[in-house]
This record gives C-alpha cells, structure tokens and sequence, in this order.
C-alpha cells in the first residue's frame, strides 16, 4: 500500500511537469495584462550570450513567466497577501492607539486608513528631488519666449494630506519661475485628491481631466468649451491600476468612467500615421478587451507615443504645441479642437532629436503648452534649447 | 545554477534523472552525473569551469605523485597551489585594500568574481592530498571517477565537503530503489520549501532592519530573524543536495543537526556546518597538536583553527572578527565554564548558547562597524516607534509569521511529533506524501510570485 501512495506521489510531482512542458510548447503567452508587460520569449543561445550569463538569465525568465497559471498564481500571492494587510494593519492602529499616518502596502505604495483605505497613494516624498536648480534655468530661458503656458499635474506624491495645503513643486515652481501664464489642478487637501483622482491608479479621473480642460480654458483664453455632462461608466469593466499593481493589489478594482464628447470633424496623426490615438471607438462599440485585466486608461485614450497631430482643419485659429505626459491623453484631443493644428509630443517617446525652434517654426505653431507632472517639469521637459 | 532555479527543478533535474535512469550500467550513470555536473557549473561560471578543471587535473597528478613518493614536499607543493587559487581569488583585492589604508597606497582592486564553490572543493582536494600523504585512502587512479568527485553538482558549489572515502565507496557500486528516489525527492522538496518558502521571506526583515539605524527591539529582531534566515537557507540548501544525491544513490554527509537547540558554543559547533567543522579538526586542529598540548599552545591551537574558520567565510574584518569570537567563547568554554555548565538548567545552558550564537550572526552579516554599532544597540536600550516602522513596511509585517514557523521549524519539534506517529503506517506515508505535495505547490507559488514585475507606467 506504501508503494503505491509513493508512486502516486511521484506521478503527480511528473503530471505537473508534464503541463507545464506543454503550456511552454503550445501554449506559450506573448502579453501579461495584470504586469501589463511582454513577457520573457526564448532567444538563441551562442557562445557570446552563454559566456556572458543572459542566455541563462533569458531561459530562467521564459520559465518563471510561462509556469502555469503564472498570472493567476501572482494575483492571488499579493491579492491575498495585501488583503490581510490591510486588515490588519488598522487593527494594529486601534490596538495600539497610533496616530493618523501613512501606511505602506509595499514598494511606495500606501494608504491613508484614518482617511479612505481604498484610495492608493504613493509616498509624499518625491517632489523635492524634482524641485531644482537645473530646471529653473532651463524655465526661465522658456519664459524668454512668447506664448508659453504651463499646466502643472499636482499629484499624492508631491502633497502630504496629512499635513499640506499646497503642492511642494508648484509653490517651488511658481516662486522661481514666476511664470506669466500658469494654471494647475489645486489640491487642498485629501477630499480633493479623491474628486479627482482614480483609487488605483497614479492618473485623473474623468472628473480630474475635466476640471483640466476647463482650467486650460480659462488659461488660453479660449470660446465655447465643449461640454462634458454626459458621463459614462463602461459595464462590467473593471480597472486595477497602477498602484494597485504595484502594491499588488491585483484584486482590488475600481469602476472605468468617461465623458461622452462629440467633437468637430477632425484627422488624427499618429507618429505619422493616420489612425485613432487610443481605442475609444472600440470601447463604444463594446469591442472592450480585456475588461477586468486591461489598464483602461492607458488603452482608452491613448496608443503609441511619440507625436501625435491633431488637425481640425480650422485655418483661421492658430496651432499648439503640447510638451506632455500621460497626463494630457484625456485632454489633449478635446483642447486641440479649439486650434488649427494641435501636435502633441511625448519627448520620452519623441523618435528623433527634439529641436524646440525649429519644430515650431516647421510647423507655425504660436502657443506651447507645458502639461504634466513634477517628473516631466524636471526631466524630460528639459531639451536641448 | 541554482537548486531553487526554475531552469534547474523543470528543465536540468528531469532531463538529468530521465537519462541517469535510462541504462543501469554504472559507468553510464557515472558519465550521465559526469558530463550533467560540468554542464551544471558552466551554467554559472562559463569561464571558472577551467579553473575547477584545472584543480581537478591538478590534484589528480599530485595524487598520484603522493600515491608513489609519499613526499611531504610534494604535499606541501599540492596544498600551496589549493591555497594559493584560493588566496588569489578570495583573499587578493582585501589585502589590497588593507595594504592601500595601512600604508596610503593607491593599488587598484583586480577585477575578479568568486569563483563558484572555491571554497569547497579546495578543501575538499586538500583533504584528498592529505589522506594520501597519511595513507588514510587509496589512490584514485581513474580520472574519470576523481573528476566525478570533484565536480558531483549536487555538492560542488555549497558542500557538504566530503572526505574521498565516503564518497568513493558509492561511485563503484550504488544501488537506489524507490525508497531511496522517493526520499531524496522529498528531501530535496523539503529544502527548496526551507529556502523559499521560510528563508527568503524572512531574509526582508534582517535585510530592511539591518540597511538603517534601528533601536533595541528592532536591532534584536533582525538579528533573530538573520539567525532563522541563515539556518533555514544553509540547511535547505543542503536538503536539496542530500536528497538529490539520494535520487542517485550516493549517501553525503549531514551538515546540521538542530543547532539552535545547542547547550553550549561548543554544542554548537558539533551541530552547525558539521562537514566543516569536521575538516578543521581533522586537517588543522589535531595536526596541530589539538587539546594534549600545553595550555598556551592549546589556546594558540584554537585561535589559529577559528582565525581561519572566519577567513574562510570570507574576506573582510567581520568574518575575522567573527572567527576570533568563536574562538574566544570557546576557549572561555573550555577552560572556565565546562564544568558549571554541566550543573546549570537546561533552558538556562540554552538561553546562553542562543544569545552567543545571534550575537555571532550579527557579526558575520554585518560590516565590522555596523555590526559593533548593533551590538551596542541590543544591549543598550535605544527606543524607536517600532509599530510605525512595521506600519511602514509592510514586507515586513507580511514576513512575520514566517519567522515564527521557521522559529519552530528549528527546533526538533515537529521531526519527534513525525517519529511518534509509525512511520511505516498508511496514514504516516499518506501525510508525508500531501505534506510533500503541499511544500512544493508552494515552494513554486513562492518562486513564481517573486518574478512578479509589473511594468507600472509609473509617474508618468
């Protein structure tokens, strides 16, 4: 009788095996929707890549990728894992009487449980290092300039809610800078952050985004905003964004909602291709993919990076360029139907070389938008001049 | 490659077994773990494998030569070179930089990486020498079956450092039935749930603690955290290999025997590393003279072995320091404390051996200054919000009912609680088989959710 439970130990431990050999074979993944990530594919092995060790380190990732149930298995390691946390870490806080504060999920990850448990916020930390000498010179010589203006995204990570009442890097940017035209997303507090901004996610809501597009508005001076009363929340999708992912938190899910817009007749470049920036016909057509998995913000209002040209074939109104983050997607489009020609560049994705005169002499711009967060105020919005 | 690699448990174990198994002639199998062990080490260290070639081929002649002249010259010649690969690749960019602060000099370090498993199998062919020259063993004159020894993957980069004898009674003639394969696979599950399931969660907590300036309470949770980390990663490691060697038929030596449940330092070290432990005592401390010396000698004698027992950890002042630490307490041991202990409670002989032994553990995984600086804060009360500090890492909250299994788990507990149930019986066989089952579910789901890598599209 020993024998066979041996035996059938043995069996199971080579059942196993055996389905994981033919999920590598024949069922092999390309794309990971929960790490929102391509996952590892074998690549040849040569003398160079062997000596080297990444022929080796390129088998161990095809493997820890393609196990079976690999998705499944990590959303339900951190799913279950940051669910206790976060059941017990506030009894921890009652037992122990401690103070309202930030509490960590993992890897820059908190939450606020004296405030709302479910609203994810990265560690207040970060901005400082953006607020620099480097970049204020590089603005000032940008000031120098006609028609600039410049949207700052306030975001958790550079706002203490338990102790701020204004962005560290806006109030740093805006005394040294002293720029003439600016606007920004004004965060007071804790309440505001949550009108405004998803659970899950770094990004701004659809009611966020709004309030951009009306500040930006009243920024450029600009008639007949479009209105965005109708909202609409896409049944049966569901969003876990990027914090959540981060934190792992692969099970925590918030609803995905949009303004419906209707918007003048216009042509869509896309690093010069003509094509749709995002998916949004497919999302109103009920062509969703990916309903529980996708990073619907990401899939919704935006595709390739790089440039994107908005023409709305208004020649009497003048052109814009937009220096952007993925902060703009939502916006970007609707703004652009106030001016001629709008081009939006994403200089982290920008294929060439980005020269600031000559792209706007190219292509007769008259008015620069600066739009996006302390990170791209101090990193990639600083080019060569 | 690693044991707890998924390259090593889906693609190199089953491939390796599926053809050891194929033929039942022993030179085939022989040659099968032969060519499997080079391509083992190659995995890891491409380019080493020349230097371990090199030692094997080495020693192999200096054997031989032994074998024939019975030289001491010749044995010293042999031990010289062992050492000498050895001090080179380990020891050279420390003096260096010892040299470069004593002496204001401004040498650059060599650009060199440890070789896998130098440590190991020098020893180990130091040993071979040594027991030719004493005429302790036979020869190896087969090449062949010498290079098996030196390179056998399941011990060549962790040990255990087995004596030729041991290991040369099973490489002419081994027999393994299902027994002996299914215990070594669940041996081998047994480590790698030891190291992944236990060691590395807890490795979070001393890692986090240890990389700042905590106070006392946090300090002295770290440490026993290092203190479970290490037992449960060492001793896994040495499950796999024991259990893998099972599979093949070969028996190695035990490595660790519950060491946390020591009475004394000396306890200790009869349980702790054994394989080492043994080569210090047989190859140094009774050549040189042991404890039937004068008693300064009989200090010098123990100094000597434990300076070397910390140098062979490794190249930096805390593993000195660490050495001469053991070697101190027990000296005290010996020569003050042997006879009270005999009388003193056993929770009481325990309780002291714990606190030498985790204070020791904060020494080896420490620099020389933090450690000092550590030490000083477990015994002088320094305060700190520990429950914001867990608040704030959550790792580490998440890793603390790790340490309490691995606490347990380092204690004979639950082996007496298995010895107590008839082993032989359905039921024994059939919990043993689901626990295994369950250990390495797990041990996966633990692996593969450590790769998890998500691309966050972060602050963008």
């Amino acid at each position: 009788m020993n024998k066979k439970i041996k035996i059938s130990l043995l069996i199971i431990i080579m059942l196993f095996n055996i389905l994981f050999y033919i999920k590598l074979i024949w069922f092999q993944q390309v794309e990971s929707f929960a790490e929102q990530r391509k996952l590892a594919i074998f690549k040849p092995i040569t003398v160079k890549s062997f000596r080297r060790g990444t022929s080796q380190t390129n088998i161990e990732n095809v493997l820890a990728d393609q196990m079976i149930f690999s998705e499944q298995i990590k959303g339900l390691y951190y799913g279950s894992n940051k669910e206790v946390l976060k059941k017990v870490q506030p009894a921890i806080i009652k037992i122990t009487n401690t103070d309202c504060d930030y509490v960590e999920l993992g890897n820059d990850v908190q939450y606020i449980p004296c405030l709302d448990s479910k609203y994810l916020v990265y560690k207040n930390n970060y901005a400082k290092p953006y607020s620099n000498q480097k970049m204020v010179e590089h603005f000032k010589k940008v000031e120098t300039n006609k028609n600039i203006y410049y949207y700052i995204v306030s975001k958790d990570s550079s706002f203490n809610f338990l102790t701020d009442h204004e962005d560290y890097f806006i109030k740093y940017f805006t005394k040294k800078i002293k720029p003439k035209n600016i606007s920004f997303l004004k965060i007071t507090g804790f309440k505001d952050y949550i009108k405004y901004f998803y659970q899950t996610d770094h990004h701004w809501n659809n009611h966020g985004a709004k309030k951009a597009y009306l500040d930006l508005v009243k920024l450029l001076r600009l008639k007949n905003p479009i209105k965005l009363e109708e909202e609409i929340c896409f049944e049966g999708v569901s969003f876990t964004g990027s914090k959540a992912r981060k934190a792992g938190l692969n099970n925590q899910k918030e609803p995905f909602c949009v303004f419906k817009t209707t918007l003048p007749s216009h042509r869509t470049y896309v690093n010069g291709e003509l094509k749709d920036y995002g998916h949004k016909r497919d999302y109103f057509n009920n062509q969703i993919l990916g309903r529980n998995s996708a990073n619907h913000y990401n899939r919704f209002y935006a595709s390739e990076k790089g440039e994107v040209i908005y023409d709305y074939k208004q020649p009497e109104k003048p052109n814009l360029l937009m220096l952007v983050d993925s902060y703009a997607d939502p916006v970007q489009e609707i703004l652009a139907s106030h001016f001629n020609k709008t081009y939006v560049v994403d200089l982290r994705s920008y294929n060439s070389e980005f020269n600031y005169k000559s792209y706007l002499q190219k292509n007769k711009i008259s008015y620069t938008l600066f739009f996006g967060n302390a990170e791209a105020y101090a990193t990639f919005f600083i080019f060569q001049y | 490659m690693l044991f707890n690699s998924f390259t090593f448990i889906f693609i190199f174990l089953p491939i390796v077994l599926i053809l050891y198994f194929l033929n039942k002639n022993i030179i085939y199998r022989n040659a099968v773990i032969l060519l499997s062990s080079i391509l083992f080490y190659a995995w890891g260290e491409p380019v080493y494998i020349i230097l371990l070639l090199f030692s094997t081929l080495v020693n192999y002649v200096l054997g031989i030569i032994l074998n024939k002249k019975n030289s001491k010259s010749i044995l010293i010649i042999g031990i010289l070179i062992n050492v000498s690969i050895l001090g080179f690749y380990k020891y050279i960019n420390f003096i260096i930089n010892n040299l470069n602060q004593l002496f204001n000099l401004d040498f650059n370090n060599l650009d060199l990486v440890l070789p896998l498993g130098i440590s190991f199998y020098t020893f180990q062919s130091i040993a071979y020498l040594i027991d030719i020259y004493l005429q302790k063993i036979s020869i190896e004159k087969n090449i062949f079956n010498f290079s098996l020894y030196m390179f056998f993957f399941p011990k060549v980069l962790q040990g255990p450092i087995e004596p030729y004898q041991n290991f040369a009674i099973f490489i002419k003639e081994r027999k393994s039935n299902l027994d002996d394969i299914i215990n070594g696979i669940k041996r081998f599950i047994f480590g790698l749930g030891k190291k992944v399931i236990i060691a590395n969660q807890i490795a979070i907590i001393a890692d986090t603690i240890f990389n700042g300036q905590h106070g006392t309470v946090l300090i002295w949770l770290a440490a026993i955290a290092y203190t479970i980390q290490i037992y449960f990663d060492f001793s896994g490691y040495t499950d796999m290999a024991l259990g893998i060697a099972q599979i093949f038929g070969f028996k190695l030596s035990e490595n660790f025997n519950y060491p946390y449940i020591s009475q004394s330092v000396s306890d200790f070290w009869r349980r702790w590393h054994m394989s080492l432990g043994s080569w210090f005592r047989n190859y140094i401390y009774i050549p040189l003279g042991g404890n039937r010396v004068p008693i300064i000698r009989f200090i010098c004698n123990i100094l000597v072995v434990w300076l070397l027992t910390g140098l062979w950890h490794g190249a930096a002042w805390n593993f000195i320091f660490w050495g001469i630490y053991y070697g101190i307490i027990l000296l005290f041991e010996k020569i003050f404390i042997n006879k009270l202990l005999v009388r003193t409670p056993r929770l009481i002989k325990w309780f002291y051996s714990i606190i030498i032994i985790i204070i020791g553990w904060v020494i080896f995984s420490n620099p020389l200054h933090n450690a000092l600086s550590f030490i000083k804060t477990m015994f002088i009360y320094k305060p700190e919000n520990v429950v914001n500090f867990v608040l704030n890492n959550s790792d580490i909250l998440i890793a603390l009912p790790y340490l309490i299994i691995g606490i347990i788990g380092s204690t004979p507990i639950v082996n007496n609680f298995y010895l107590k149930i008839n082993k032989s019986s359905r039921w024994a066989e059939i919990i043993t088989s689901t626990y295994t089952l369950i250990i390495y579910l797990l041990s996966l789901i633990f692996l593969v959710s450590s790769t998890y890598n998500p691309f966050i599209y972060f602050r963008f």
